[in-house]
């Protein structure tokens, strides 16, 4: 069986591997390095044979413990390969140096590989937990790295409306364009995906953060209860800026109105 | 269940990866209760949260994995090859490094006895200087890193590489210096009236932005 993990949930238990991951580790961690590397060109995932990214990691830890290099040396390899995929997916061209940030996004997980048992120990066990949710974690920081270096540049500045211009005005059209993102309608919406996050990352940061804190998390805009935590107290501004940006917001993605 | 009190601090990565595998798209209730956990990094928490429900609305969370085909992995990229070399020298360096997990710790906890660990106490004014213009930054700057100003997951690992070098030892006793816990070393020259005493830690992009560094130093240190 395969040592624990040591990383905890925010309610204090451990994670855990899921079953299926931990049933493959057992079934894995007795094959030779012959029958490893038949079972890694296995590429269709609903064969039976196809060993799952959280196994790989596992067994790169492992390997690094036990100092055998030729394990470590035959897997990653093939994990690295899958990320590159991965990354080609999920980091959009449209990035300035796409290419440079996927590389910096690879070659800094093989570093956090190599530094496990050195610094914040553990902190592979999330990849063993659920690899591609943890990879998003990392990639989505590297990313914002690079954006954060961009952003003198590239970051659109907020209207200059004045707050009460749009008090007291309906906002239901992002609501409805962002819930229709998460459940979508018809096979239109689902072909819609792209051009309406691209123009909610367009909008100025502020905006953007109303929006996703308010109609993504579920925030309230603001509350008389000042032990409440709402998108204002995140935004730290009062409630009524909080729906200026998202009335702002609403009026770019009007285009969109059409569809809802 | 463990108690409360037994569960341990969580460091800002801990944090991003906790919103990220814990529910397929962050909610309110999540981001609370991690920035509970990390109250120091509540800002950079939430901006992280907007970026991953964004990325969770474009990509939609698959658990699929991305599978490259046979040729794929029979013939890697350069940019796969150039990572497999990272995680070489990576684990050569950490494997040929001299100071083990067990003298960190010693070091560790020397130095929160004895100033001599300080990678700092041993560089005059000059040398000192000098470190801030290689690394090109200021005196200000610098001298957040040697009064434990910064909160050392927050600092980058290329910085911390860079720091180490720069002072001349090696990047375990560096971050155990930064590890610990606060107190101005003796010996330093200050230009202060008074004895400088403990400020609060700020990230590593928060002492980049206020400490007076340049745009052009700022935009450098924030992309490493």
């Amino acid at each position: 069986m395969a040592r624990a993990l040591t990383k905890r949930k925010t309610d204090g238990t451990l994670y855990v591997r899921p079953a299926a991951i931990e049933r493959q580790i057992d079934e894995v961690s007795s094959l030779g390095l012959m029958e490893l590397r038949q079972r890694l060109v296995v590429v269709d995932r609903k064969a039976g044979g196809y060993l799952h990214s959280e196994t790989l990691v596992h067994l790169i830890r492992l390997s690094i413990l036990e100092n055998r290099p030729e394990v470590s040396g035959t897997i990653l390899p093939v994990l690295l390969v899958r990320c590159e995929k991965n990354l080609k997916d999920t980091v959009s061209d449209d990035l300035r140096d796409a290419a440079m940030v996927r590389e910096d996004i690879l070659g800094e997980f093989s570093e956090l590989l190599a530094l496990d048992v050195t610094t914040n120990p553990g902190l592979l066990d999330y990849y063993e937990v659920r690899f591609n949710a943890a990879f998003a974690a990392h990639r989505i920081n590297v990313v914002r790295k690079a954006l954060t270096r961009l952003k003198y540049e590239s970051e659109p500045e907020s209207a200059g409306l004045p707050d009460d211009d749009l008090f007291g005005q309906p906002d239901s059209l992002v609501k409805k364009l962002i819930d229709n993102l998460s459940e979508p309608p018809t096979q239109e919406w689902e072909a819609l995906r792209g051009p309406i996050t691209a123009a909610i990352k367009q909008l100025p940061r502020e905006e953007r953060k109303a929006v996703v804190l308010v109609h993504v998390l579920g925030y309230l805009q603001g509350s008389d209860d000042p032990s409440q935590i709402t998108a204002a107290t995140r935004c730290k501004c009062s409630p009524r800026t909080i729906y200026n940006r998202l009335q702002r917001a609403e009026i770019k993605l009007s285009a969109f109105k059409e569809y809802v | 269940m463990i108690r409360p009190a037994e569960v341990p601090k969580r460091t800002f990565e801990d944090a991003l990866y906790t919103l990220s595998i814990e529910r397929e798209m962050p909610d309110a209730a999540l981001l609370d209760e991690v920035i509970r956990a990390c109250p120091e990094f509540s800002e950079e928490l939430t901006d992280f949260a907007i970026d991953l429900a964004i990325d969770r609305c474009t990509n939609r969370m698959r658990e699929e994995e991305a599978v490259p085909s046979v040729a794929e992995i029979e013939n890697v990229s350069p940019a796969v090859s150039r990572a497999l070399s990272r995680f070489q020298n990576c684990l050569h360096s950490v494997q040929t490094t001299a100071v083990s997990d067990s003298i960190i710790k010693t070091l560790h906890a020397v130095s929160q006895s004895h100033e001599a660990v300080n990678p700092f106490a041993h560089l005059n004014r000059g040398q000192y200087r000098g470190v801030a213009k290689n690394l090109d930054v200021n005196t200000v700057f610098l001298s957040k890193f040697r009064d434990r100003q910064v909160v050392p997951k927050s600092i980058p690992v290329a910085f911390q590489r860079r720091l180490a070098a720069e002072v001349d030892v090696p990047v375990e006793l560096l971050i155990a210096h930064l590890s610990a816990p606060q107190g101005a070393p003796h010996g330093q020259l200050y230009k202060a009236d008074k004895k400088p005493s403990n400020q609060p830690q700020q990230s590593f992009e928060e002492a980049v932005r206020g400490s007076g560094l340049n745009q052009e130093q700022q935009k450098a240190l924030l992309e490493l």
